[in-house]
């Protein structure tokens, strides 16, 4: 799993950085997706508008920084992968807000979800991980 | 941009004699792009007036008041108030007239018996027509005043007085035919203060002793001037100098008729302008019937006239006078005549008929244009052409005037058993035009359009009764409907839509006596001439495509008159450039822009060309602070993942982004930034969470990155939810990214506390306070 992952990743990276949309020393959005994962950990819950605006406009783009940041631990973690998705719903959560315009599919999200669901034994993350794969397919172009 | 303005009252001026500007100017282009229609003016009118010198309601005579209303897009009430010689106002009832619509009401049947003393022996005045509009010029108003039972009529046109204008006086000539004659100066004075000056009148066979007028507010003086000359007079012409110390600019008109004959002329007054100055001039009068008249006056068979052109020099120089005479027939030439050279203070008859005999005008032209050219200033050469057969019986005069005009407004048209029209339009230029000739009728609702290219002297000339009756199509194929009887028109020159060539005339001609009375049009010029913007504020780095508008002061519409701009320049090319109607802002600071146009001014009694220097005035800007424009509160659900059930505070909030001046800075071209610093949650600091910028748009209340088009938006949502109690405190500048430049506007020090579910304060500390 954690070479297909690093393949999607490889090819995203071009695309991110194809775009130009990020700022130069944080091309991949990892700054705001950590700050995010950082106050949506241990149990408890901050959202801060700046931090929500960063989110809405990566689409896609939030499986490529979670990748970026996180490892193959992890990724096994079910806590983690707990905190992760309702991050991977804001950055759907207004597809209009999206920057750029191939991030509003979610190819490499679904792709990266599916890795998640088939990696986890964990039923209870693995439902949450179905409603997100769910939600985000509703929230694709159509 | 700051806002914009089409008001007259604007930064326009005219230069007349400063040298700095004068050095500055490049040529008018030769063939500037016709105007466009930009649509109505904001109607915000105002009082205006016009008045026309002369009424009478004396026994044997009546009068007929006409109003034609020139806007084009919104009716007119006019009140016509009568004006006893004494000065006494009498109001009428109001009339409302449509636009392009032409009203004529006969002044005895309005005369109420509460005012019914106006009819009484001796009464006679002027009249005012009164109305709420944008111009006096949106009114043409006129009287025609008849002798019942005679072939003896004369229009009196209307024109705006007041204290904008001034004259420098007034020359003329006085004629007795006959011992039968009356010969009637009519001095009004439509001014609320007493005016004064002095007529002297000259002849060659008496000196008279120059005579102190003054004319009390509103008052009317009727001067008989046969009677002033005395019985030595009889027989001959004179000249009539009227001074104005004052420099006010009186209503003055004559009138020789004679009830004996049936002779009807006025014997047309020059204004002098006080600033004049000498230069080539040509005066026209386009419709002089020649020796035998056109049947279509319905003089009796065997009728011959005696054309003659009455010339006075009234300059202190002698005067040299070039004449040519444009005569028609089924065919048409010009003739010249011999170089005049006129003394000062001569008065000199020119006989046409004798050039007729002598072949060297046809015998059968019927129609003449005359042009006489000389150098000096207005009202310098005094002339009236007169063509009347030996009794006096029939005939007609036509004046002279020197007004070329983009855009003529007519009055009323006659078409019945017993009238008749004859409306004509000539290239007064050195090239070829086309001229349009729109007769309005249908209450002004419906449009009859004649469109001709004229040579240089060409005429253009309407029978409109033969357009009815023979159902002529116009340019467009339509037809006048054969029971049409009367209407307005109006002339426009639609090669030379700035600065026209054309001039006009019109007869109404009266069968039931054979007699034809010379109507004229007012011509309509420009006024508040200005930069649209006229003032414009914008960041470095803009382009603004600049528009020159003007307000036609007939039609109260708003026409684009860019093209016809030139020498655009900006005071201070290190802040603004403006080599043409673009605009280019270069760096921060204030400037001024300035263009030239050349345009027929509305300038009464005339619409002479004038150089009208518009500016506008550009700050260019930088963003420096923002105004909070609005603040709401909303809820913590605003944020997806966050409920009723947890802490914070959260709100829109709808800023302004203002100049260095602290005036709006209305640009669509700036991104609103913002970072996050100093980031500390229940005493713990999680130091920068927002570094460096990031966009605040979009966002559910700004569609884009960008500012609207006034320079605002929107932060929303903003704020802080939580799933436990906290205190937040963190600081937020903000940024406004333009061309490339970051300014920061602003730095809110936000504390966020909130310690009951869905209740919390947020504050700025200064300008944004907001708790539930």
């Amino acid at each position: 799993m954690r070479l297909t992952l690093l393949t999607c990743c490889a090819i995203l990276t071009f695309v991110a950085v194809s775009t130009g949309q990020s700022p130069d020393d944080d091309p991949y959005s990892t700054r705001v997706v950590k700050d995010a994962l950082s106050m949506r950990s241990g149990g408890r819950m901050v959202i801060r508008s700046w931090s929500q605006r960063g989110l809405s406009r990566l689409g896609d783009g939030v499986s490529i920084a979670l990748l970026k940041m996180l490892d193959d631990s992890d990724l096994a973690n079910p806590q983690v992968v707990r905190d992760l998705l309702p991050i991977v719903r804001d950055a759907f959560a207004e597809p209009q807000f999206i920057a750029i315009k191939e991030n509003k599919e979610p190819k490499v999200t679904l792709f990266f979800l599916g890795s998640l669901r088939r990696n986890l034994s964990d039923t209870q993350t693995g439902d949450l991980i179905d409603q997100t794969i769910e939600y985000v397919k509703g929230q694709g172009p159509r | 941009m700051f806002p914009s303005s089409h008001r007259a009252v604007s930064a326009t001026f005219f230069i007349l004699l400063c040298s700095s500007f004068l050095r500055a100017q490049s040529a008018p282009p030769l063939h500037p792009p016709n105007p466009k229609v930009l649509g109505p003016a904001k109607w915000e009118p105002s009082p205006q007036e016009i008045s026309a010198a002369y009424w009478t309601l004396e026994p044997g005579w009546s009068t007929t008041l006409e109003m034609r209303n020139n806007v084009i897009h919104h009716d007119l009430t006019v009140t016509p108030v009568i004006r006893a010689s004494t000065g006494q106002e009498t109001p009428l009832a109001p009339v409302t007239i449509a636009p392009q619509h032409v009203i004529a009401l006969d002044l005895r049947t309005v005369v109420t018996a509460a005012n019914r003393t106006l009819s009484q022996l001796g009464s006679f005045g002027s009249v005012v027509f009164r109305f709420d509009g944008l111009y006096p010029d949106n009114l043409f108003g006129a009287t025609i005043v008849r002798r019942e039972g005679e072939p003896i009529d004369f229009h009196f046109d209307g024109q705006a007085a007041g204290l904008n204008y001034t004259s420098g006086g007034i020359e003329g000539m006085w004629w007795l035919p006959a011992a039968s004659s009356a010969d009637y100066l009519v001095l009004s004075n439509p001014l609320k203060k007493t005016v004064a000056g002095t007529l002297a009148l000259s002849s060659a066979s008496a000196s008279h002793r120059p005579m102190a007028v003054s004319l009390g507010p509103g008052e009317t003086k009727r001067i008989d001037l046969g009677e002033v000359l005395g019985p030595s007079s009889i027989g001959a012409v004179g000249g009539l100098s009227l001074s104005l110390p004052g420099k006010e600019l009186i209503s003055a008109t004559q009138i020789v008729f004679d009830e004996v004959t049936g002779l009807a002329a006025i014997m047309k007054l020059f204004d002098r302008d006080p600033d004049d100055q000498p230069k080539s001039r040509v005066l026209r009068a386009p419709m002089m019937a020649l020796s035998q008249p056109d049947q279509g006056l319905g003089f009796p068979s065997g009728t011959q006239l005696l054309p003659r052109i009455l010339l006075r020099n009234a300059a202190s120089a002698p005067t040299l006078v070039s004449a040519t005479v444009e005569w028609r027939n089924q065919s048409s030439g010009t003739f010249a005549l011999p170089d005049l050279t006129l003394s000062p203070g001569e008065i000199r008859t020119v006989n046409l008929a004798n050039y007729q005999q002598a072949g060297q005008i046809p015998q059968d032209a019927n129609w003449a244009t005359l042009r006489l050219a000389y150098t000096g200033r207005a009202a310098d050469l005094v002339a009236v052409a007169v063509s009347y057969d030996k009794d006096h019986r029939y005939g007609l005069q036509t004046p002279f005037s020197e007004n070329l005009s983009r855009l003529w407004a007519g009055g009323m048209w006659h078409v019945d058993p017993t009238h008749n029209t004859f409306i004509t339009s000539g290239n007064g230029g050195a090239e070829a035009t086309t001229a349009e000739v729109t007769l309005f009728y249908n209450g002004g609702a419906s449009r009859y359009r004649m469109e001709k290219m004229l040579s240089p002297g060409q005429q253009l000339w309407l029978d409109v009764g033969h357009l009815v009756h023979d159902q002529v199509p116009d340019s467009d194929g339509h037809v006048l409907p054969p029971d049409t009887m009367t209407g307005s028109y109006e002339l426009r020159d639609l090669d030379h839509a700035t600065l026209g060539q054309l001039y006009e005339g019109k007869l109404v001609i009266d069968k039931t006596y054979g007699h034809a009375a010379y109507g004229c049009g007012s011509c309509c010029g420009y006024d508040g001439v200005a930069f649209d913007p006229t003032t414009f504020g914008a960041p470095p780095g803009i382009d603004n495509q600049d528009f020159i508008h003007a307000n036609d002061t007939c039609s109260g519409t708003i026409d684009d008159v860019t093209g016809s701009g030139y020498d655009w320049s900006s005071s201070d090319t290190a802040v603004a450039t403006l080599p043409n109607s673009m605009l280019h802002t270069v760096a921060v600071g204030k400037a001024t822009g300035n263009t030239f146009t050349n345009l027929q001014w509305a300038h009464p009694p005339s619409c002479p060309a004038q150089i009208f220097a518009p500016q506008q005035s550009v700050a260019v800007q930088k963003p420096s602070s923002l105004k909070v424009l609005a603040v709401n509160q909303i809820p913590l659900t605003s944020f997806s993942g966050c409920t009723s059930l947890d802490f914070g505070a959260v709100l829109a909030i709808q800023y302004q982004v203002l100049d260095q001046y602290n005036n709006p800075l209305q640009s669509d071209s700036m991104v609103p930034q913002e970072e996050i610093l100093d980031d500390v949650i229940n005493g713990v600091n999680y130091g920068n969470t927002e570094f460096p910028w990031a966009n605040i748009g979009p966002n559910p209340g700004m569609p884009s990155i960008y500012t609207s088009a006034s320079g605002q938006f929107w932060d929303e949502p903003f704020g802080v939810c939580a799933s436990s109690a906290l205190t937040n405190t963190f600081t937020q500048p903000i940024s406004m990214l333009l061309s490339g430049i970051n300014f920061t506007v602003r730095n809110n020090a936000w504390t966020v506390v909130s310690t009951v579910p869905n209740h919390g304060s947020i504050t700025n500390g200064v300008d944004i306070t907001k708790s539930n």
